[in-house]
């Protein structure tokens, strides 16, 4: 075994650096926001710990971008996944430690990007939340849009549906712009 | 052993651990006949499939979320997210993954059924899946 492990080692790592510089490459193509600071979602999508948790999270609902929780929501979600929001959703134990760590290194923290930043400085100090819905940067964010376009509009449901009206919000990109709300369109604020 | 083949074994072990082939629903019933379980029987696994079980939020079954067709799309209870069909016939790449299987079975059994599904029970829905 001991033979396998320099060659396995610089496969991966070959394989990690390609992964980095497609998702640079791609990111940098499409981002129109005016420059600010995504560095996050994009250092999130290049992770290697990012095809596990889109493939295990992503099959049930988005794959939440990590940044939009703290650390200590990541961990605490990570500890509850037997009850995880009325489901199961129990992961074995070597997978659950990548996605946690995965987590740990993406989730909200200063200078990490705008949304990580602001995520962060609005969770500090406070009992982590589990719901990104529930942090007062998502509320003040979205406190203006009327319930016909969410809870009643059958295509959205829910704040929770981050894609129904942000189509590339599993790439983390949450700008204004490019908002679509089901039979409204764009939102005009 | 020569270094490239071995790296060679290493990387078609580690391509091909996603993808275990037709055989592992026969593994599967194997182990579930050495635990006491069996003969499986496709018509009580799609019983089992329609039965409904109480919860606070309402009856639960497997169709709930997969429909009463398992060749057929679902789609989440909770957050509405599809999800492909079952049935191998639709999709040739279900139950050909064990650890897959293993998981599913153990939180879909105590989401629709408050406990762990027994031995038999696994067996008669893999037993009745593998046919659709």
């Amino acid at each position: 075994m001991k033979r396998l492990i320099l060659p396995l080692t610089l496969l991966f790592g070959i394989a990690g650096l390609l992964a980095v510089g497609l998702a640079l490459g791609d990111h940098d193509d499409d981002d129109d926001d005016g420059g600010r600071s995504k560095s996050s979602p994009a250092a999130a999508l290049a992770d290697p710990g990012y095809a596990l948790y889109t493939n295990e999270c992503g099959g049930c609902h988005l794959a939440y971008p990590p940044a939009l929780l703290p650390a200590a929501s990541w961990e605490a979600m990570m500890g509850g996944l037997s009850d995880h929001f009325g489901d199961n959703a129990e992961l074995d134990a070597d997978t659950a430690a990548t996605i946690r760590d995965f987590l740990a290194r993406n989730a909200a923290a200063p200078g990490a990007g705008k949304h990580a930043e602001r995520t962060w400085r609005a969770t500090r100090g406070l009992e982590p939340p589990l719901r990104i819905t529930a942090t007062d940067y998502f509320r003040g964010k979205h406190h203006e849009i009327p319930a016909k376009m969410i809870s009643d509009n059958p295509e959205v449901r829910s704040f929770s549906q981050c894609a129904a009206c942000h189509q590339g919000a599993e790439r983390g990109d949450f700008d204004d712009d490019r908002v679509r709300i089901p039979g409204y369109g764009r939102w005009d604020d | 052993m020569n270094i490239r083949v071995t790296r060679a074994i290493a990387l078609a072990l580690l391509l091909g651990a996603g993808t275990a082939g037709a055989g592992v629903v026969d593994e599967l019933l194997a182990d579930y006949q050495s635990a006491g379980a069996g003969p499986f029987d496709p018509k009580a696994g799609a019983a089992l499939w329609l039965q409904e079980h109480p919860s606070p939020e309402g009856p639960r079954a497997c169709s709930t979320c997969h429909t009463a067709d398992p060749a057929a799309e679902g789609r989440h209870a909770t957050t509405g997210k599809p999800i492909a069909p079952l049935a191998p016939s639709a999709r040739p790449e279900r139950l050909s993954d064990r650890k897959e299987i293993e998981k599913w079975l153990a939180r879909n059994c105590k989401w629709t059924l408050g406990r762990e599904c027994s031995a038999q029970e696994k067996g008669d829905l893999l037993a009745f899946l593998r046919t659709q």
